[in-house]
């Protein structure tokens, strides 16, 4: 049965939020591209930095046959995009289609996770990503996957848990 | 008296004996008896009977118990009411006269001694007094007076008397003498005594209870009108003393029981006893069923419908015939008045005084042999009496004397309903005579059973050795079809009548020749006829029954003068006198509603499941499950047989498995050789041999004294005693050999119970290998799941019936499956639990296919992201849902429904929710039986949720859908 290593690792990450928070004012993001490929391809990535980690909700919605990403409801249920370190906003990713293969927007101070999408065997496939843990500098990704019906359509969804 | 023997010295010498015998005077003695004696009086009375008050009942009778309850045994009642207020036509005066011995005079008397000697020697010595002198005699009246207006008087007094002398002392003689060699002493007896003056031993009540003599009092539709002058009197012998008849000592009472001297009476006669008639099936040839009433009734018939040519012709092959037994019904009457319930077989007589009027109720009760048996579905005043006369009840009716409806019934219990009506008694009409009648019930015994009565047995149609189908009765698309027949049901409602000719009988008219009324009514019945294109019954005819009916009931009396001339003579009867709801049945009339049975006397038979016979004989005949092994290798042959026992399927035999048969004779007593013979089939011996029987070699034979309803269990050379058996109720008939049905061969399989000197009754049992099975399936949802489980009960059938057997004997030479036997009603049934992979195997082997049912989630837009629809595939009953908690799935709720939706505000990805779709369903199989198994999911969500993070997961249900 799947179990979730998050529900061991909360304790730890609770204990050294504190400590952390001061150190992070200081740092200098270098390693978000890397960091940003990494967790989007579901893979283990230890940095040297600890990174803040934020959420922002979003749909997909088809217009003229194209899915594209929207922050009001669209035509899927909500979704994760996952900001590591200080974004400002999301408006720059919004209107576009994601695949795996263009999910990460990597901004100066910040690196943005985006759901991508994909069409297969009548299925409508998913994924996006969550940080449980508020910073972090070692991503352990580990991934959920249900499919569910929704609007009559059938939904694969994944959801990257990165911590 | 004077005794003037002051000395008696007589001796007298016998010269062949050495005996003397002589008396001498010792002294004088002086007594005196001076004694107050007491003298008491009592008067009471009663009066007429005036409506509800509480009687005064007198009866000579012997308790006896019915139903539980108690009753009375007394053929005559008297019943009158106590008086609470009356006006004599003057003062009662009851003069005694005493005449004894004076008080305060002494009695005076010799005292001798007797000696007996013999050769000399004193052998034996007596003492006697002789009286010398008694106190004088006197007389004194005594008068005790009961004022007009007294209802009751008590009075005590007491006078000096002396008491004579020879209660106080022993051996007190007149005169004493020797006379042959003995002493003679003659007794002195005199005594005190009383006298009662019959100068009031009849008067007149001028007013009882408030009721002037010669008014009229009405109650419940009757009235009586009080004689006048209302004499009164007393019938009781008054005077009585602690010495009996007019001598006394110190005791003189008076009572009065004071009475009307004019008395009427209400009889109550039970009808006359029945034969009890026993249903069992029997097979005809040919659809010509030659038997009728009163020999026989037909309760109902079964048969098939073949093809002949160009059309289906319906074959009548066996009818329900309830048919005459040597066994007798007998009728008991209670009558009840004011909660003492009085009994006989031959009538109740309540006696009451002129100018009663009063509510009673009648039952009749039956008796078979030792047990009571049920009455349903009530008492009914019937026209005619116990000796099979009409009676009159125009008469009294129209006189206010009797009323009566057949609505007011009390039902007591099964074997106790209790008809009330009303009765008034007076100069005009002092004999009001009722006749009862309940119909009888025999199936409902008490205090024990003495036979289980079975209500429909099912029937197997074949026809040159094919099953064929049942036909159907009713609407086209919507007939029920023929597969049992009934067994118990009202014989004259049942018997089959040609439409147009011809009204419904009276049950007693038939059976024992009472005379009947006649009822002027047209049944315009809803009947289905047989339908050559289909097979079934199913083209939607009118039967006519026209009248005259026979009828006897009464639906009511009461006191209207038209009603004259209805029951008195053969004329035609009114209408309404007849109809009403007699029985619990009604009838499907043309236009949709119902017509009631008028009021004919009807009765149930005993049902009786027998394998069908080609008679009506005495014997029933059962086959009874019996295996050999009941461990899982079989080692050691112990055969047990398997209840129900009579079987409620008496004839159904399982191929290839083993039987004992039942059976239970049902007439009267008598002395019989019965030997049993069987067909086909072989017999299995303890030591495993078998050997084949046929036809013409016994199975076994039974010599005994036969009493109804007694029976013997019936195997290969030996027999034992029978006992009923519940269903599943073992009877261990040891290392004892059974028969076996044969493997080869399906169909009938002919039994002959021969009765040694008197003939052959030949029955048909079934032989069928249809075996199907049942399967009831549910998933359990336990506390914590670890995985998927589904529980099945399998149940056996044999020929669509709930069918119980053990082990097939000849299966591979033991068992070769573990069986359990589950009572069913009144059914065994053999039963497998357990969860079934592959392939289930009992009595028949049946191939599981599996299909898996798992929950679908449906995400709900319009709750917000919240709502998310739970569904599943196949027979979904409901879901369980679990958490993970504490290393297992734990249990949260369960929900019943198959579509539910759920609140997943409060669940979070890193801590799912497992949905198990519970299945629950029955399926009958025969090769192959497709399983739906529940397959759990997990419920992650994997969209935002607005909470905060960190939260464990809670199931919170929305409602279903």
């Amino acid at each position: 049965m799947l179990t979730l290593r998050y529900l061991l690792y909360v304790a730890a990450a609770v204990a050294a939020t504190a400590a952390v928070a001061v150190s992070l004012m200081s740092i200098q993001p270098s390693d978000l591209p890397h960091l940003a490929k990494a967790v989007a391809a579901e893979a283990l990535y230890k940095s040297n930095n600890i990174y803040a980690l934020s959420h922002y909700v979003v749909y997909y919605k088809k217009i003229g046959g194209r899915w594209i990403l929207v922050d009001e409801p669209g035509h899927t249920p909500p979704l994760y995009t996952l900001a590591v370190g200080s974004c400002p906003s999301i408006s720059p990713i919004l209107n576009k289609t994601y695949t795996p293969n263009n999910n990460t927007v990597v901004f100066e101070k910040c690196a943005l996770v985006t759901p991508w999408i994909s069409e297969a065997g009548g299925e409508v496939v998913l994924t996006h990503y969550y940080a449980p843990c508020k910073t972090v500098d070692f991503f352990k990704p580990e991934v959920v996957e249900s499919t569910y019906i929704y609007d009559g359509l059938r939904f694969r969804i994944r959801l990257v848990l990165v911590c | 008296m004077r005794s003037q023997t002051l000395l008696i010295l007589l001796v007298a010498l016998v010269v062949w004996g050495q005996w003397t015998v002589s008396c001498t005077k010792v002294n004088t003695i002086t007594v005196d008896t001076t004694v107050d004696v007491e003298i008491s009086f009592s008067f009471s009375s009663v009066g007429p009977l005036l409506g509800g008050e509480a009687p005064v009942v007198v009866y000579k009778g012997e308790s006896l118990e019915a139903w539980g309850l108690g009753f009375i045994q007394a053929r005559e009642v008297k019943a009158a009411a106590r008086l609470k207020s009356v006006l004599w036509d003057r003062d009662l005066e009851y003069v005694l006269t005493l005449n004894h011995f004076k008080a305060g005079e002494i009695w005076e008397l010799d005292r001798y001694r007797c000696e007996y000697r013999y050769d000399g020697a004193l052998v034996r010595e007596l003492y006697y007094n002789v009286v010398v002198r008694e106190p004088p005699r006197e007389s004194v009246v005594v008068r005790f007076t009961v004022g007009r207006g007294d209802v009751n008087r008590r009075d005590r007094l007491a006078i000096r008397v002396s008491q004579p002398v020879q209660y106080h002392v022993g051996g007190v003689c007149r005169s004493l003498r020797v006379e042959h060699n003995d002493v003679v002493c003659e007794p002195y007896r005199e005594n005190n005594f009383v006298q009662l003056s019959h100068d009031t031993r009849r008067w007149t009540a001028l007013r009882v209870n408030g009721v002037d003599a010669g008014s009229t009092v009405s109650f419940h539709g009757v009235n009586a009108t009080l004689p006048n002058p209302y004499y009164y009197t007393y019938r009781n012998t008054p005077l009585s003393t602690d010495l009996g008849g007019d001598a006394y000592l110190r005791r003189v009472s008076v009572e009065i029981l004071a009475e009307p001297l004019e008395w009427g009476e209400v009889v109550a006669y039970p009808p006359k006893s029945v034969p009890l008639y026993i249903t069992r099936v029997v097979a005809f040839r040919g659809g010509y069923i030659p038997l009728q009433p009163p020999e026989a009734f037909i309760i109902d018939v079964g048969g098939n419908s073949t093809w002949v040519g160009e059309g289906w012709v319906w074959n009548i092959t066996m009818a329900a015939v309830a048919y005459r037994s040597g066994n007798v019904l007998k009728p008991w009457i209670s009558v009840d008045i004011g909660g003492y319930r009085f009994i006989d077989s031959e009538g109740v007589v309540v006696l009451m005084p002129l100018g009663s009027v009063v509510r009673l109720s009648a039952a009749v009760l039956w008796r078979l042999g030792d047990v009571w048996i049920g009455a349903r579905p009530a008492t009914y005043l019937r026209a005619v009496d116990r000796v099979g006369e009409l009676i009159n009840y125009e008469e009294p009716g129209a006189r206010g004397k009797l009323w009566y409806s057949h609505r007011d019934v009390v039902v007591v219990n099964d074997g106790v309903k209790f008809a009330r009506f009303s009765i008034a008694v007076d100069k005009s009409w002092s004999r009001v005579v009722t006749a009862w009648y309940s119909p009888p019930d025999p199936c409902r015994q008490w205090p024990s059973e003495v036979f289980k009565c079975r209500s429909t047995q099912h029937i197997f149609t074949k026809v040159n050795g094919t099953w064929v189908g049942y036909a159907r009765v009713g609407p086209r698309g919507a007939g029920w079809p023929i597969t049992k027949i009934n067994l118990i049901d009202w014989m004259v409602a049942k018997t089959p009548r040609r439409c147009g000719i011809g009204g419904f009988s009276d049950f007693m008219n038939l059976v024992v020749g009472d005379p009947v009324l006649y009822f002027w009514h047209t049944y315009r019945l809803r009947v289905w006829a047989f339908n050559s294109e289909t097979g079934d019954f199913d083209i939607p005819e009118i039967c006519e029954v026209p009248p005259p009916h026979r009828v006897s009931l009464i639906s009511e009396v009461y006191g209207v003068a038209q009603y004259r001339n209805t029951t008195s003579g053969r004329g035609q009867h009114l209408h309404s006198t007849a109809v009403g709801p007699f029985y619990d049945y009604v009838y499907e009339r043309v236009d949709g509603g119902v017509e009631h049975p008028a009021g004919w006397t009807d009765a149930l038979p005993m049902g009786a499941a027998s394998a069908v016979s080609n008679s009506t004989g005495p014997w029933l005949l059962y086959v009874v499950p019996a295996t050999v092994c009941d461990s899982a290798m079989c080692l050691t042959y112990r055969a047990v047989a398997w209840g129900p026992a009579p079987p409620p399927v008496p004839d159904l035999v399982l191929s290839g498995a083993g039987y004992i048969f039942l059976l239970i004779y049902t007439g009267e007593k008598r002395e019989a050789s019965v030997r049993v013979y069987v067909e086909r089939g072989v017999v299995l011996k303890p030591d495993m041999e078998m050997y084949v029987l046929n036809i013409s070699q016994p199975l076994g034979e039974v010599r005994r004294v036969w009493t109804p309803f007694s029976g013997v269990y019936v195997g290969p050379g030996w027999h034992i005693e029978y006992r009923p058996l519940s269903p599943c109720q073992r009877l261990d008939i040891g290392a004892r050999p059974i028969y076996i049905a044969p493997l080869n061969w399906t169909g009938p399989v002919r039994v002959v119970v021969e009765e040694v000197g008197r003939g052959a009754y030949e029955f048909v049992v079934f032989i069928s290998n249809d075996v199907s099975l049942r399967l009831e399936i549910v998933t359990p949802a336990p506390e914590r799941f670890t995985s998927a489980f589904l529980n099945t009960t399998a149940y056996m059938y044999l020929a669509n019936i709930p069918y119980f057997h053990g082990l097939n004997v000849l299966g591979e030479g033991g068992r070769w499956w573990g069986f359990r036997c589950v009572p069913r009603g009144e059914y065994s049934q053999l039963a497998a639990w357990g969860d079934f992979w592959g392939v289930l195997s009992l009595f028949r082997e049946v191939k599981i296919v599996e299909r898996y049912t798992e929950p679908v989630f449906t995400i709900e837009r319009s709750g917000g992201f919240h709502l998310v629809k739970v569904t599943a595939e196949g027979p979904v009953a409901g879901y369980a849902f679990y958490l993970r908690r504490n290393g297992t799935w734990t249990l949260q709720t369960v929900i019943n429904g198959r579509c539910v939706v759920l609140n997943v505000s409060m669940i979070y990805p890193w801590d799912p929710v497992l949905v198990l779709p519970l299945v629950s369903y029955s399926v009958e199989v025969r090769n192959t039986a497709e399983i739906w198994r529940p397959k759990p999911r997990l419920f992650f969500k994997t969209w935002p949720t607005l909470s905060s993070r960190l939260h464990t997961s809670m199931v919170l249900i929305h409602g279903t859908c």
